[in-house]
C-alpha cells in the first residue's frame, strides 16, 4: 500500500493544474510575428464546453485521489469514504483524456480566435497550456510510480498522445500556431540542426567512451593515478562551458594554419572540432568516474570465487566484472549523454549548428517562437535518451529475470 | 595427496603462516581450527595458489603446485566460501554448471549434472535451476555454493567456513549432509573453521593453528584427551571437555547386552545416540540407567550410569 504521504501527490498536483489553468492564460493570438499577443483565458480559448469538461477532468482525479486522504472523516463516523478499487484505473483515463485534448483543443483555439482577415496571425500556447502539460505529465509518471506493475499503461499513453499531436499536424489543424509556422518557415535548417546535433551528441558519446575505457583502465591498473586523474577531470568541469569553447579556437585555428591539411578535414579553430573536444572534456567526467565506481564496487567475493573456480583473466572480466559492472557504467552512458544534448546547444555559438541555433536566432530577434523551437527538440531529446538509457541499464541489471 | 613442508607466508611486515608442515592423505578430511588471524584461511588459499607461498614447498598428487598452471590446478579444486561467492547475474543452474564449463563439458552432461548436484543437496532442479542466488535463503545460497564446488567433480575441496554465517539449525543440517555426500563420493577436503564443535563433527584430522603455526593435530579423541597445551584445552572449552568427549561416543559402544526386564513404557535410547545425549536423558528422567534400542525400536540392552563413568575404586568418593 502506498504511504499517506504519497497519497497527496496526485491531488496536489491536479490542484495546481486547476489553479493554473484558472488563473494564467490558456492561449494568445498574435496578428503577426514580432507585436506582442493577446491573451486569452480557458474559457475564451477553449469555448465554455471543453473548457467545462478539462476542469471537470482535472477535479475528478482530485477527488478520486483524495478519498483516502479523507480518512478522518471516516474515523469521525461522519462519512464511509474508501479508495474504489477502479480509482487508478479512472486517473488513467482522464489523463488519457487530458493529455489527448491538448492537440486538438489548440486547433479549435486556433480555429474560434483567429479571425480570417488575418492571414499572417497566429495563435501560441500560454503559460496556462505548459502548466496543465508539465502536471499531466507529473501525474501520469506519479501514478505509473503507485502502480508499478501497469508499465504498459504510462508508456501507452504516451504513445497515443504523440499520435494525437502527429494526426492534428499531418491534417494541418495546427498550421496557424507560432511555433508550427516557425517549423515550416525552418524546414531546411531544422532537419539539419537536428542532424548535426545528434552528429556531435553520438561522436562525444563514442569518443569519451572509447577515451573513458582507457581512463579507466589506467586507473584500475596503476591505483596511483585515481587521484591525480580525477583532479583533472574535475578541474575540467569547473570551467565554463562558453570559456571552454573560446579557449580552443586559438589553439586549433593556429594548428589548421600551420598543417593545412587539417582544414580540409574540416578542423578549424571554429565548428565540429572544438565543440567535440569540449564535450568529451565535460564527458570524461561522468564517464570515467561510473566506470571506475562500477567495476571497483564489484565484490571482492565474488571475484575471488571467479578466480578460484578457474576462471582466466579475460573470463573473469568479461564474464563477471564486467556484466556486474554494467548498469552504473550505463548511468554513465545516460548522464554524458544528457549533458552533452545540453552543452550542444550552447556549442551553437562557435558555429557547430545543431538546436541551439534556433536558441540564439530568436534570442537575438526576440522571438519567443523560434527560442522554442530549439528548446523543445532538446528537451525531447533529452528525454528520450534518459528514457532508453534508464531502460538498457534496467534490462542488464543482473540477477533479475526478464520474463 | 596434500604436501606442505616449512611453508611459509610472509606479509609486509607480519608473517601470516611460519613453516608448517602438514600432509593430508587422500580422503581425508583435514579441519583447519584456530581464533581469527591464526593463518588457517591462508593456509588454505596458499593451496589453490590464490595467494602464492612465500617460503618451503606445497606438493599436490606429488608435483610441486608452482609448477602447475594456476588456472588449471584450480579447476581441479572446488572452492567454497562464507559469503558463498555466487554471481548474482547467474541463474543457480549457471552458477553449478561454471567449473564444467570451463572444462569444456557437452551441454547435456553439464545440464545432468547440475540437476544431479541439485538433487543431491534437497533442493529440487526444477524449482531451484532457474532461480537467481537473490532469490535463494541463506542456506539454499551455500548449498548452492557447496554444489559449485563440487561440480566439476574435483579430487580435492577447499571449504572456508561455508557454514559460519548460517543459523545453528540450518548449519546442523548441511553438516550432515556434507558428510553423507563426502562418504559417497570420498573426496579430500581441506576445511577451515573457527568453530570447535563443527571441526569435532566434521573431522578425521584437526589442525590447530594459532599465530601462523600448527600447535597440535591429530583425532578429535586425541586432543580431546590429550590437549598440547593450555591454548588448545582453551578452544576445546575447558569445562565442557566431558561432555565434548561424551558425544564423540555412541551408546552402543558401552551398553550391556541385557534385556532382562525390559518394559516399552520406560526411558529408552537409540544405539547410535551419543553417550552425551544418553546423559542428557538420564537427568531428564532422573533415572540412572536407559534402555537401548535398535533403528527398529527393538531392545537391544541396556546403558547405566555407570557405564558412561567407569570410575576406578580409588577415584570413588570417600563416604563417612
Amino acid at each position: 500500500m502506498a504511504d499517506s504521504r504519497s497519497d497527496s501527490v496526485l491531488p496536489l498536483l491536479s490542484l495546481a493544474a486547476i489553479l493554473s489553468v484558472l488563473l494564467l492564460d490558456y492561449g494568445s493570438v498574435q496578428a503577426n510575428r514580432i507585436v506582442a499577443g493577446v491573451g486569452h483565458s480557458l474559457w475564451s480559448a477553449l469555448g465554455s464546453g471543453l473548457a467545462t469538461l478539462l476542469l471537470l477532468s482535472l477535479l475528478a482525479i482530485l477527488v478520486l485521489n483524495s478519498l483516502p486522504n479523507l480518512s478522518l472523516l471516516t474515523k469521525l463516523k461522519l462519512a464511509r469514504l474508501k479508495p474504489h478499487r477502479y480509482s487508478k484505473l479512472y486517473s488513467y483515463t482522464l489523463l488519457l483524456f487530458l493529455l489527448l485534448q491538448m492537440p486538438f483543443g489548440l486547433a479549435w483555439f486556433a480555429a474560434i480566435q483567429i479571425p480570417e482577415s488575418q492571414p499572417f496571425a497566429r495563435a501560441a500556447p500560454g503559460a496556462g497550456f505548459w502548466l496543465l502539460l508539465f502536471f499531466s505529465f507529473l501525474m501520469l509518471l506519479e501514478l505509473q510510480r503507485s502502480t508499478a506493475h501497469r508499465h504498459w499503461l504510462g508508456l501507452g499513453i504516451g504513445l497515443s498522445t504523440l499520435a494525437a499531436w502527429w494526426l492534428c499536424l499531418q491534417l494541418g489543424w495546427l498550421d496557424s500556431l507560432a511555433l508550427v509556422r516557425e517549423y515550416r518557415s525552418q524546414q531546411g535548417p531544422f532537419k539539419q540542426a537536428l542532424q548535426s546535433h545528434l552528429l556531435l551528441v553520438g561522436g562525444t558519446l563514442l569518443l569519451s567512451a572509447l577515451l573513458g575505457g582507457l581512463l579507466t583502465a589506467l586507473i584500475l591498473n596503476f591505483r596511483s593515478l585515481q587521484s591525480s586523474v580525477f583532479a583533472l577531470l574535475n578541474f575540467l568541469q569547473t570551467i565554463p562551458s562558453i570559456a571552454l569553447f573560446s579557449l580552443l579556437i586559438a589553439p586549433l585555428s593556429a594548428l589548421s594554419m600551420q598543417f593545412p591539411w587539417l582544414q580540409s578535414l574540416g578542423i578549424r579553430g571554429i565548428g565540429w572540432a572544438p565543440a567535440l573536444i569540449a564535450l568529451v572534456a565535460y564527458s570524461l567526467l561522468p564517464m570515467v568516474r561510473n566506470c571506475t565506481v562500477a567495476l571497483q564496487q564489484v565484490s571482492a567475493e565474488v571475484l575471488q570465487s571467479a578466480q578460484a573456480m578457474g576462471m582466466n583473466r579475460v573470463q573473469l572480466f568479461f564474464q563477471v566484472r564486467l556484466p556486474l559492472a554494467l548498469p552504473v557504467m550505463i548511468e554513465g552512458l545516460r548522464i554524458t549523454c544528457i549533458q552533452a544534448i545540453g552543452l550542444t546547444a550552447v556549442a551553437a555559438l562557435i558555429g557547430t549548428g545543431g538546436f541551439g541555433n534556433f536558441i540564439f536566432q530568436g534570442l537575438g530577434q526576440a522571438a519567443m517562437d523560434l527560442i522554442l523551437l530549439g528548446a523543445l527538440p532538446i528537451i525531447a531529446l533529452a528525454m528520450v535518451a534518459d528514457y532508453l538509457f534508464s531502460a538498457a541499464a534496467k534490462y542488464w541489471q543482473p540477477g533479475v529475470s526478464h520474463d | 595427496m596434500i604436501e606442505l613442508r616449512r611453508l611459509s607466508k610472509h606479509f609486509a611486515d607480519t608473517t601470516a603462516v611460519d613453516a608448517i608442515d602438514l600432509s593430508i592423505a587422500r580422503g581425508e578430511l583435514c579441519v583447519l581450527v584456530g581464533t581469527s588471524g591464526c593463518g588457517k584461511s591462508t593456509t588454505l588459499r596458499m593451496i589453490n595458489r590464490l595467494i602464492e607461498y612465500s617460503e618451503g614447498t606445497l606438493m599436490v598428487d606429488g608435483r610441486p603446485i608452482d609448477q602447475l598452471d594456476a588456472v588449471q590446478l584450480r579447476r581441479r579444486m572446488g572452492y567454497a566460501i562464507q559469503s558463498t561467492g555466487l554471481f548474482p547475474h547467474w541463474t543457480v543452474a549457471q552458477n553449478i554448471g561454471l567449473v564444467p564449463r570451463l572444462l569444456k563439458w557437452p551441454k547435456s552432461k553439464i545440464a545432468q549434472r547440475v540437476d544431479e548436484l541439485l538433487n543431491l543437496l534437497n533442493m529440487p532442479a526444477r524449482e531451484f535451476a532457474d532461480k537467481y542466488p537473490q532469490q535463494l535463503s541463506g542456506g539454499q545460497a551455500q548449498r548452492v555454493g557447496v554444489a559449485r564446488a563440487l561440480a566439476g567433480d574435483p579430487d580435492i575441496l577447499l571449504m572456508d567456513e561455508p557454514f559460519a554465517a548460517l543459523d545453528p539449525i540450518t548449519r546442523s543440517n548441511l553438516q550432515d549432509e556434507l558428510l553423507r555426500i563426502l562418504h559417497q563420493m570420498g573426496k579430500t577436503i581441506v576445511f577451515v573453521t573457527h568453530d570447535i564443535d563443527e571441526a569435532l563433527k566434521l573431522a578425521d584430522r584437526i589442525v590447530i593453528m594459532d599465530q601462523g603455526r600448527i600447535v597440535q593435530q591429530g583425532s578429535a579423541h586425541e586432543l580431546l584427551s590429550q590437549p598440547a597445551n593450555e591454548f588448545v584445552s582453551q578452544l576445546l572449552g575447558k569445562a565442557d571437555r566431558g561432555l565434548k568427549q561424551a558425544s564423540l561416543r555412541q551408546v552402543q559402544e558401552r551398553m550391556q547386552p541385557n534385556i532382562q526386564g525390559y518394559q516399552s513404557e520406560q526411558p529408552s535410547i537409540s544405539a547410535k545416540a551419543s553417550l552425551k545425549q544418553a546423559l542428557s536423558a538420564m537427568l531428564w528422567h532422573q533415572q540412572d540407567y536407559l534402555w537401548v534400542l535398535d533403528h527398529q525400536q527393538q531392545p537391544q540392552g541396556l546403558i547405566e550410569l555407570a557405564d558412561i563413568i567407569p570410575t576406578k575404586p580409588q577415584h570413588r568418593r570417600p563416604r563417612s
